[in-house]
């Protein structure tokens, strides 16, 4: 008879077949003398054996020929039928028995983690990260059914639809189980033998944080970064985070919570002594040394013990990385890069590509175009390196190009098609009042009141990227006026031609001069707003000395507590109830809004009071400006032919301002509203989140938006439960962090044609920095890198803001702020948009100038250039 | 010379359709205020008589062997606007079916 359960220092390397690949990685370690837990594997054939006795392979054609739609209920079926058959006698009693030993060994209040070993995980190219249950806290009473709830997720509908497509036949996978004791961890934490962000193989990485290892992983804590070196472990860098939450050893009972705050005095202590960051460091090269490439280690420390409990391979080494099995070739989208700064979670990138547009595919978590799909369109004879540069420069001086002969008629008919579609949206939005897109505030309440309406259907209602109710076009509105907005770059380009042609004295930044004025902008509004609350808390000695006494986070709750503050609170109301839909990185729906968390408003309000400026100056100063060189133009229009008496050049230059102002207008407000529909979007899931948390499919907040749509649609169903989902997303959030930790690779597949080197003196210049220039102007004064305005917001007016990206709810400092340089971003970025509309120079597409400039520096910003010349302070390493 | 002549006038019938068709949404855009401002509600109308006008002068000064390409133009972006709204409605359709599966 096969033997069915093994201790685990009895598996080796080569047993595969009976420990699936998890149970043989974990047996190998413990067998070359390792600290691995100790455990035991119930093996695949024990598995197969038990296939067998429910007559698996007799639902197994029934599943080959199921459609799509018919996977998961099919998978349901299979797995019902696992849940409610018992393991046999025989078996039950093994592992059980296997199970009194580690209690013998352990104590008797030992739990353990039970975790899935498909015999499939070694295949070639396969990974099934995250479709497989693994399940913690298991004790004596429920070990027998989370084994079976391993076998089952072998049944789990995307495990089958991978394997499908993987070409790997249902009937050959079988899963062993490893039974291991959970350590009970004081501190424990991750090490990789070679720096997983730079790819650096001279350094080793570790970082830990109190209790046991999960909020490390998945990227709930910000765990303290030790980097040592690979020669002699000498400490190289340590940082000690603010470690807010952790996961407890142990789960209280009744609590299915697993986060936990740290005591007060454990946040800022560090986890590791030196000798015990480089004592982990070398078990982790020790394991790197076993199993011949760098490592990722998951580790535990309890009562001075080290303890391994996973070694496997880094399987992300540095953005290179990123898109690597990606079959086309792509490139970032400019455009869109200051608004995913920071990578998206899966079910934003579901949602988002449910309405997406046609061309734009989101990689690790970014949105890139596809190039074949923009070859095919446009008529030029470009290389696939031509077109990356092409379009990742987008809004710069484009290089010269050739016609394509063959490829022009293919072009008209594209954009005569184009024409038919898109100018109807174009003649509809030539001339609409300034509120015609109020109605849409009406819809997301109608949307958000409708419990009807899933996250997809209001996605659909909210943001179409075509129009789907003709009598109701509210939700439609917002898209029509963003793909029609971007004429304005039409309108600055003749204004532009007709200003140099006619009045070629005038400075370089004529045009946006002329066409500057935030009027009717709704992020300027949004600026202003804050300033008016400002001005509110001014009036009040008690008002205002809460805002001068506590942190942005306690403002609020000391307002509510002081009577004085009841006028301040009705203005803040007022104002939250117009612009609380705003956030930081508002595109991303696990974004917190100011109306949920009105901090980052209540520092902004602190700002202007410690500034103790006033916004409306640098205002009225370019409106000034614009209206003398409004009369400059006049003046020396005058002095041609016939303008005296018709003035036909000063009017069709007054159109062209006029328009172009129009239409910038129109498409930052659009994001505003698009904002708006996303805040309701997040509201309904929040509210799917609400339900699955008390019925116990989800145990943490926020966990929600590591699913894809399909498997929140699952869980609200009851195909899936929180155990088969619970991997996934430690997995998820995993990558997420990895993937936030790294600049995204401008291209995918292909390497973009460089820029030619600048003639400009300022490219040999060590002291400058060449990025694209945004707004024009020159302004020189001190640097202020902010990274978080929702934590560093204390802008001086007249201070160079230096920032990694900007969106509306940075627009505040611009109002401060003499010129700003931002790592991402092109002349239509918001950070451009916002800057040229208040007349200062910004410079933008600078990687990494938060790094290089640092706070207090001279600057000079130029913004005709693009160049940003650091005069005097210190200076990051380049 | 009269295919030629022909196929203009048919582009110049969507073309003006295409306006035409754009005055007519102003009713439905600016619904929310037509009963509100006077301003607004002349403004749309103005918008419908003008694209009317100019293409019912068109229709009115071509020859009568003309009239049908430009008609055929005007019909065709109808045909063709109307069936790019239905044909969305299949696409959102599956779409919709495919996130809820994913």
């Amino acid at each position: 008879m096969t033997r069915s359960v093994f201790r685990l220092d009895d598996i080796r390397c080569r047993d595969v077949d009976i420990a699936g690949g998890k149970g043989a990685n974990l047996g190998a370690l413990a067998a070359k003398g390792f600290p691995v837990p100790p455990g035991f594997v119930v093996s695949a054939h024990a598995c197969r054996s038990f296939f067998g006795a429910i007559d698996l392979a007799g639902q197994l054609p029934a599943l080959a020929a199921a459609g799509a739609d018919d996977v998961a209920p099919q998978c349901q079926r299979i797995r019902e039928i696992i849940a409610r058959t018992q393991i046999p006698s025989d078996l039950s009693r093994d592992i059980l028995c296997h199970h009194q030993a580690l209690v013998d060994g352990g104590g008797a209040d030992i739990v353990c983690a039970v975790r899935s070993s498909a015999t499939a995980e070694d295949l070639g190219d396969a990974s099934f990260a995250g479709q497989h249950a693994t399940y913690y806290y298991v004790a004596h009473g429920n070990l027998l059914e989370m084994i079976k709830n391993c076998w089952a997720s072998l049944w789990n509908p995307e495990a089958v639809s991978y394997r499908s497509t993987q070409g790997i036949d249902h009937g050959s996978v079988f899963m062993a189980v490893v039974v291991q004791e959970m350590i009970q961890s004081e501190v424990s934490g991750v090490t990789f033998t070679a720096n997983p962000v730079s790819g650096a193989r001279d350094e080793i990485v570790t970082e830990a944080s109190w209790g046991m290892g999960a909020a490390i992983v998945d990227g709930r804590v910000t765990p303290d970064h030790y980097i040592v070196s690979r020669d002699g472990l000498k400490l190289r860098k340590k940082r000690i985070a603010d470690k807010r939450f952790m996961v407890p050893a142990r789960l209280d009972k009744g609590i299915a919570t697993r986060l936990r705050e740290v005591p007060h005095g454990l946040r800022r202590r560090e986890t590791l002594s030196l000798e015990q960051a480089q004592r982990v460091a070398e078990w982790a090269l020790k394991a790197e040394t076993h199993f011949g490439a760098p490592q990722d280690v998951e580790w535990a420390m309890s009562g001075g013990a080290f303890f391994m409990l996973q070694s496997r391979p880094i399987t992300v080494m540095g953005r290179e990385q990123i898109g690597q099995g990606e079959a086309g070739r792509y490139v970032i989208f400019k455009p869109l890069v200051e608004n995913f700064t920071d990578p998206i979670t899966p079910l934003t990138r579901d949602l988002l590509d449910c309405v997406g547009p046609f061309g734009v595919k989101f990689i690790g978590g970014r949105a890139y175009v596809y190039l074949k799909f923009f070859k095919a369109l446009l008529p030029f004879e470009l290389s696939d390196a031509q077109l990356a540069r092409l379009l990742y420069e987008m809004g710069a001086k484009t290089p010269p190009m050739k016609l394509s002969v063959l490829k022009l008629p293919i072009f008209l008919a594209v954009v005569f098609l184009a024409y038919l579609v898109i100018g109807v949206f174009f003649a509809r939005t030539r001339r609409l009042p300034d509120d015609f897109m109020d109605g849409y505030r009406r819809l997301c309440r109608r949307v958000e009141e409708n419990p009807a309406l899933t996250p997809v259907d209001a996605m659909w209602r909210l943001w179409p990227w075509f129009w789907t109710r003709f009598f109701d076009p509210a939700g439609f509105m917002v898209i029509l006026v963003n793909l029609s907005a971007p004429r304005y770059m039409v309108f600055l380009g003749l204004l532009q031609k007709v200003l140099r042609g006619w009045v070629p004295e005038l400075g370089e930044d004529a045009e946006s001069l002329l066409c500057s004025g935030s009027e009717g902008v709704l992020s300027a509004e949004m600026g202003r707003g804050i300033w008016e609350l400002a001005k509110e808390a001014k009036k009040s000695r008690a008002v205002g000395g809460i805002f001068e006494r506590h942190k942005p986070e306690k403002i609020l709750s000391a307002l509510k507590a002081e009577p004085q503050a009841a006028r301040f609170l009705e203005r803040l109301y007022a104002f939250l109830d117009v612009n609380g839909h705003r956030a930081l990185k508002e595109l991303e729906l696990q974004s917190v809004r100011w109306e949920e968390n009105p901090a980052p408003v209540l520092g902004m309000v602190r700002n202007y009071l410690l500034a103790e400026t006033d916004p409306t100056e640098h205002e009225n100063r370019v409106a000034r400006n614009r209206e003398a060189l409004k009369a400059e133009i006049r003046r020396r229009l005058d002095e041609k032919p016939l303008e005296k008496r018709f003035g036909l050049r000063r009017r069709l230059i007054d159109y062209l301002a006029e328009r172009t102002r129009y239409f910038a207008k129109m498409r930052e407000n659009s994001r505003f509203y698009h904002v708006m529909g996303l805040y309701c979007i997040r509201k309904k899931i929040l509210a799917v989140e609400a339900d699955l948390l008390s019925r116990g499919r989800l145990r943490c907040k926020d966990d929600i938006f590591y699913l894809r749509y399909g498997e929140v649609a699952q869980l609200q169903a009851g195909w899936l439960e929180w155990r088969d989902v619970e991997d996934r997303i430690r997995e998820r959030r995993m990558e997420h962090v990895r993937y936030a930790k790294m600049v995204p690779p401008k291209t995918i597949g292909v390497t973009s044609e460089e820029a030619p080197q600048s003639e400009d003196p300022a490219a040999a210049d060590p002291d400058a920095l060449a990025g694209q220039p945004a707004s024009p102007g020159r302004y020189e004064g001190l640097a202020h890198v902010i990274l978080d305005p929702s934590i560093d917001i204390e802008l001086k007016p007249g201070e160079v803001l230096v920032a990694p990206y900007t969106d509306p709810a940075w627009t505040p400092l611009f109002l401060t702020a003499g010129a700003a340089v931002v790592e991402v971003g092109s002349y239509l970025s918001h950070a451009g948009t916002v800057a040229r509309e208040f007349g200062m120079p910004c410079v933008v597409d600078l990687p990494e100038c938060t790094q290089r400039i640092h706070t207090g520096a001279a600057v000079q910003v130029d913004g005709d250039r693009g160049v940003v010349r650091i005069m005097s302070g210190r200076k990051g390493a380049r | 010379m009269t295919i030629c002549v022909q196929t203009a006038l048919f582009l110049a019938g969507m073309g003006l359709c295409v306006q035409w068709v754009a005055a007519l949404y102003g009713i439905i855009d600016r619904g929310y205020c037509l009963q509100t401002r006077p301003r607004q509600r002349k403004q749309v109308m103005a918008d419908i008589l003008l694209w009317s006008a100019v293409s019912g002068t068109v229709f009115w000064l071509l020859d009568e062997g003309y009239r049908p390409a430009f008609v055929g133009g005007y019909g065709t972006f109808v045909l063709f606007h109307i069936g790019t709204f239905l044909g969305t409605k299949l696409v959102i359709r599956w779409k919709m079916r495919v996130s809820t599966r994913r």
